[in-house]
C-alpha cells in the first residue's frame, strides 16, 4: 500500500495504533482455519470516528477493509483474502452501560462475551448465547456472525438478544439502529440486517443487548446409546416433549474415543452419547431431568446418568469443548468443520446419512454438535498430501451439504459462510435471492471494500 | 538474522497442536497489556512455526516476543489444545542461546553475576542473616534452601522462617556456600549454565547427606522437585515449599496463633507456586488457620494474574503494566494488604505497589507475626498498633 495512505491512516489513529511489521501482518492474516490472507496494514481504531475516517479513506482509494474481533471465526471470516487493511476492534473494549432496570447493556464491539458475563455476575444477570469460544470471542464478532452455542436450543442466538447497534457504513456514515425498548415496529429492521452479515455490510462499533436473570439451578445428565441415530431420536422426543432443555449435545463414538484419550476420561462403551442440561427453578429441574431420562431409555439408551456435582458437570462441558481439539489424535492433517443444521425432526435421518456418507467415501467423519436445535458439526478428516483421500473428503463434504439442504436444512447454523462455505451457498439460495442480497451489499458498499469475497461464491466457484 | 529452530518430535507435536482458537487472549497478561495478538500465546506459537518453516527471519521484533513471554502458564490453563506453550518458548530460547543469538544482554549480565558471585544479584549476604546462619549447626539432614532474593534482599523472611523452625523444634541448617538454583537460567534458555548450577548444589546436598529441602522460593522448589531428580536420580531428597511445611505445623497445632490479625487480606498465587507446582490450598489454609480474614480475587488459583516479575529485566514498563493490572483488582477488594508466598513476587509487588495499597506481605512473616514469633510486620506500620 502506498506510503502516502499509510501516513494518512497513521494521522487518524496515531502511530501506536497502526502496524506494517511483517510478523503482525502474518499473524493478522489468519484465523483458526486453513484460509490465509495478505494483510497490508493492521489498524486499531479507538472510536467510531476513527472507524469512519478509516472507511472513508479506504472507500476513496478502493482498498479492502477486513473487520476483525478475536479472530476465532471457523470459516475464514476475518481473513484479508485480498491485500488490504485489517481493522482490529480489540482496543474498543469498554462496557459502557449496564442498565439493570431495563435489563440491558451497551458495550463496545471488542469486549469479550466472558468479560460481559463476568461483569454481570454480581447482578445475577447474563447474556445467554455462549459460543464455545466465549472466553475470547467479541460481542461485535458474535453479532456479525449471529453466533450461537450450546444454550441456543433454549435461548436462541445473538439475534434474539440484540436490541440495537452503532454501526459505521463502508462509506463512513455513523448510524445507530434499533431501540432501547423490548419491541418496536418502526421502520425496517436494520439491526436484523447487520446481525449475521459477517462484516460485509457495516462495521459494528457498539452493541446494545438484552439481559436475563441467571437461572436458579442447572443440572446435567448423560445418556449413552448404541448409535447416533437413536441418540438423535431421543433428542427430538425431548425437544417436542415440552421439557425446554437448556442444552442437548451429541458426541459420536469417534469423538468419545478421542476425548477419552485426550483428557484421560472414561465413558461407558457406546456408539454415541448425549449431554443434556436443564436450568430453571430448583423445584422444577429434577422433574424435567427425570422425564428426559425416561425418554432416553424409551429410545434405547444403554445407560443414563445424572451428574452428581457441579464439578462433574463442568468436566463434561470441558470434554465437549475439547471435542474439536481431541480429533488431533486421529493424526489427520486437515479438517473441514461443517456446521449444517436441519429441522429437528430430521436429525436422526441426517445422522444416519452422515454415517452412510462416511462409509461410502471411506472417510472419517467424527460428528458432534448442538443436536437439540438440529445443528451438527460433522468433521471431515483427510490428509491433503494424499490426493485420493482429498478427493474422497471433498465428495463427502459435498454430499453432506446436499443432504442437509435436501432435508430442508441450512449450510451454516452458527459459524457463518465466510470463505470456506461460499461455494456451497447456491445450494441453499436461489439465484434471485442471491441477487437481492448482492443488491443490498452494493447499496451499502458501492465499491465493495468491506470484507469482499466472503459469503457469495466467486465467479470461478459458482 | 539466520535462525531456523529445529524441534524434536515432541515439541513439534505441541507446536502443531495450536489451532489458533484465540482462547489464550483471555489469559495472557502480555496480550492484555498490549492488545496485539503477536504478544499473545497464539501469536507466539504462529511466530515459532513461521521461524521453523523459514517464512520469517529473526529480528528484534521476534526476539522481543520471545523474551517478553513471562512463562506464567496462564495460557496453558485455558488452552483447549493443551499446548505446552512454555516448553516451546523455553526450547526456542535454548536454541537461540546455543546459536549465541540470545538471551538479551541484560539477561547475560544476570548470568555473569551467578558465575562470578554465586548469586543473581551479585550482592553480599546481609550481616544479620550471616549471624543467624553462623548460629546454625554445621550438619543436618534437613536444609532450608534460601534462594537469592530472600537471602540478599529480604533476609527477614528467612530469619523468621529459622525462628519458626526452631520454635517447632525442627533441627535444620542451610548450605553455607549455597549458590543460585539456576531456575531462571533455564527459563532464559541457558540450559548448560543451568545444569552446571544445579550440579553444584547437587554436590553440596550429597556432601551433607541432605534428605529434605524446604524452600521459600517456588522457583527453587520446582528446580529441586522436578529437575534435580532428572540430573541426579540417586539423590533421594524430599522437597517441601515453606507453605506446605507451615500448613502442616499449624494444622497439627505444633505452631499456634497467639495474636489476632486485625486485617483483611488477599492471597496472591505466585505463577511458579500455583500453575507450576499446583500448590493452591496450603497458603489459603495457613491464612485460615491463623484466623486472617481473606478475600479471593476475581481471578485466583489457576487463573490468577501474573505480576510480571519474571520479565522485570529488561521489560520494566511492561512489568509495571502487569502489576498495575493486578493492583487494580486488589483495590476493588478493599483489603488491608496482599500476601504472597514467593520472594520474587513479593519483591515485584512491594516495589510497584501504588500508594493506596496498604500492605504487601510475605506469608512466612505473617505467620511469624500471628504466632508471636516476630513482633513487627515492617511492611505495614500503623495499622496493627
Ligand atoms: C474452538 C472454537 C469453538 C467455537 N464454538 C462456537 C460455537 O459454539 N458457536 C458459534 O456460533 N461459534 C463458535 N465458534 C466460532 C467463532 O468463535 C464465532 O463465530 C465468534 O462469534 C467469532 O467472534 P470473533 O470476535 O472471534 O470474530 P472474528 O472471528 O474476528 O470475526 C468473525 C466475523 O465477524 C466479522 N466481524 C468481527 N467483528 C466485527 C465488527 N465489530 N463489525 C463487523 N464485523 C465484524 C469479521 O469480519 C468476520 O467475518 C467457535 C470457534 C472456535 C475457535
Ligand atoms: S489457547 Fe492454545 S490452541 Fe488456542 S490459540 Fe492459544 S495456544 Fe493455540
Ligand atoms: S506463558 Fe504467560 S506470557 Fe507467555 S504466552 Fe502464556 S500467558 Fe502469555
Amino acid at each position: 500500500m502506498d506510503q502516502r495512505y499509510i501516513d494518512e491512516l497513521t494521522g487518524i489513529v496515531g502511530a501506536e495504533n497502526i502496524s506494517t511489521e511483517i510478523l503482525e501482518l502474518e499473524v493478522y492474516s489468519r484465523d483458526p482455519t486453513v484460509v490465509k490472507g495478505r494483510a497490508e496494514v493492521i489498524i486499531w481504531p479507538r472510536t467510531p470516528e476513527d472507524v469512519s475516517e478509516i472507511l472513508r479513506l479506504a472507500n476513496k482509494i478502493k482498498k479492502p477493509v477486513y473487520p476483525r474481533g478475536a479472530g476465532s471465526s471457523l470459516c475464514g471470516g476475518p481473513v484479508p483474502v485480498k491485500p488490504g487493511i485489517v481493522l482490529c476492534m480489540e482496543r474498543m473494549n469498554r462496557i459502557l452501560e449496564i442498565d439493570i432496570e431495563n435489563l440491558q447493556f451497551l458495550a463496545e464491539a471488542g469486549v469479550s462475551i466472558r468479560e460481559i458475563n463476568d461483569t454481570l455476575k454480581p447482578h445475577s444477570l447474563f447474556i445467554p448465547p455462549d459460543p464455545a469460544s466465549e472466553v475470547s470471542c467479541t460481542i461485535g464478532g458474535c453479532v456479525a456472525n449471529n453466533a450461537g452455542g450450546i444454550h441456543a436450543v433454549k435461548y436462541g442466538t445473538f439475534r434474539d438478544w440484540v436490541l440495537g447497534l452503532e454501526i459505521v457504513l463502508p462509506t463512513g456514515e455513523i448510524i445507530t439502529t434499533g431501540t432501547r425498548t423490548r419491541k418496536s415496529v418502526s421502520g425496517y429492521d436494520l439491526t436484523g440486517l447487520i446481525t449475521g452479515s459477517e462484516g460485509t455490510l457495516a462495521v459494528i462499533t457498539k452493541v446494545r443487548a438484552k439481559l436475563t436473570p441467571l437461572p436458579e439451578s442447572r443440572m446435567v445428565m448423560t445418556a449413552f446409546f448404541s448409535n447416533p441415530e437413536d441418540a438423535g431420536k431421543a433428542s427430538f422426543k425431548i425437544m417436542v416433549g415440552n421439557l425446554n432443555p437448556s442444552a442437548i449435545e451429541l458426541l459420536d463414538k469417534t469423538t468419545m474415543d478421542t476425548i477419552s484419550q485426550y483428557l484421560r476420561m472414561k465413558f461407558p462403551p457406546a456408539g454415541a452419547m448425549l449431554i443434556i442440561e436443564f436450568d430453571g427453578p430448583i423445584n422444577e429441574v429434577p422433574d424435567r431431568l427425570g422425564k428426559a431420562g425416561s425418554i432416553c431409555k424409551d429410545e434405547g439408551a444403554i445407560e443414563v446418568k445424572v451428574s452428581e456435582s457441579e464439578e462433574e458437570s463442568l468436566k463434561l462441558w470441558t470434554a465437549r469443548k475439547t471435542a474439536f481439539q481431541s480429533l488431533a489424535i486421529l493424526g489427520k492433517a486437515s479438517i473441514l468443520i461443517e456446521d449444517i443444521t436441519v429441522p429437528i425432526s430430521k436429525v436422526p435421518e441426517m445422522l444416519r446419512r452422515i454415517q452412510e456418507i462416511s462409509k461410502k467415501n471411506n472417510t472419517l467423519i467424527p460428528t458432534f454438535g448442538h443436536v437439540g436445535d438440529g445443528n451438527l458439526h460433522p468433521h471431515v478428516l483427510y490428509d491433503e498430501e494424499n490426493s485420493d483421500e482429498y478427493t474422497r473428503a471433498m465428495n463427502a463434504t459435498d454430499e453432506i451439504f446436499k443432504t442437509a439442504i435436501e432435508l430442508g436444512g441450512t449450510i451454516s447454523g452458527e459459524h457463518g459462510v465466510g470463505v470456506l462455505k461460499r461455494k456451497f451457498f447456491p445450494l441453499e439460495h436461489r439465484a434471485e435471492e442471491i441477487m437481492l442480497m448482492k443488491r443490498i451489499k452494493s447499496l451499502l458498499d458501492p465499491n465493495n471494500i468491506l470484507n469482499p469475497d466472503k459469503i457469495f461464491p466467486l465467479e470461478a466457484e459458482a | 538474522m539466520n535462525f531456523r529452530p529445529t524441534f524434536s518430535k515432541e515439541i513439534n507435536y505441541e507446536l502443531n497442536k495450536c489451532f489458533r482458537c484465540s482462547f489464550c487472549r483471555s489469559q495472557c497478561p502480555i496480550y492484555q497489556s498490549k492488545l496485539n495478538e503477536t504478544w499473545n500465546a497464539r501469536g507466539r506459537m504462529l511466530m515459532v512455526q513461521l521461524l521453523r518453516n523459514g517464512t520469517i527471519t529473526l529480528d528484534d521484533n521476534v526476539l522481543h516476543r520471545i523474551y517478553t513471554c513471562a512463562l506464567c502458564k496462564s495460557c496453558e490453563e485455558i488452552c483447549p489444545g493443551l499446548v505446552k506453550v512454555t516448553d516451546i518458548i523455553r526450547e526456542t530460547r535454548r536454541q537461540l542461546a546455543e546459536a549465541k543469538l540470545g538471551p538479551l544482554p541484560e539477561h547475560m549480565q544476570m548470568s555473569e553475576n551467578i558465575s562470578k558471585t554465586g548469586n543473581v544479584l551479585s550482592k553480599q549476604r546481609p550481616p544479620e542473616l550471616q549471624e543467624a546462619i553462623d548460629n546454625l549447626p554445621q550438619r543436618s539432614h534437613t536444609i532450608i534452601f534460601m534462594g537469592c532474593v530472600a537471602q540478599y534482599v529480604y533476609p527477614k523472611q528467612l530469619i523468621t522462617l529459622f525462628k519458626i523452625m526452631r520454635e517447632v523444634g525442627l533441627e535444620f541448617t542451610v548450605l553455607r556456600d549455597e549458590t543460585c538454583c539456576g531456575n531462571f537460567l533455564n527459563e532464559l534458555g541457558l540450559r548448560e549454565e543451568f545444569l552446571k548450577a544445579l550440579a553444584e548444589n547437587a554436590e553440596r546436598l550429597r556432601r551433607l547427606r541432605v534428605e529434605k529441602i524446604i524452600t521459600l522460593c517456588p522457583m527453587c522448589y520446582n528446580t529441586f522437585k522436578h529437575d534435580l531428580p532428572e540430573l541426579a536420580p540417586e539423590l533421594k531428597v524430599a522437597v517441601q515449599h515453606s507453605t506446605q511445611f507451615l500448613e502442616e505445623v499449624l494444622r497439627n497445632q505444633i505452631l499456634k496463633p497467639t495474636r489476632p490479625l486485625k486485617m483483611k487480606l488477599t492471597y496472591k498465587d505466585p505463577c511458579h507456586l500455583g500453575r507450576y507446582a499446583k500448590i493452591y490450598d496450603e497458603p489459603r489454609n495457613i491464612l485460615e488457620l491463623i484466623g486472617a480474614e481473606t478475600v479471593e480475587p476475581e481471578r485466583s488459583r489457576e487463573f490468577s494474574r501474573c505480576c510480571g516479575g519474571t520479565i522485570r529485566i529488561p521489560y520494566s514498563d511492561l512489568r509495571n503494566s502487569l502489576s498495575n493490572r493486578f493492583f487494580e483488582d486488589v483495590l476493588k477488594m478493599k483489603v488491608d494488604g496482599v500476601v504472597t508466598a514467593c520472594p520474587s513476587c513479593f519483591h515485584n509487588l512491594y516495589s510497584t505497589a501504588p500508594y493506596d495499597i496498604r500492605g504487601v506481605f510475605d506469608i512466612v512473616e505473617i505467620v511469624g507475626y500471628a504466632t508471636g514469633i516476630i513482633d513487627r510486620l515492617e511492611e505495614l506500620t500503623g495499622l496493627l498498633e
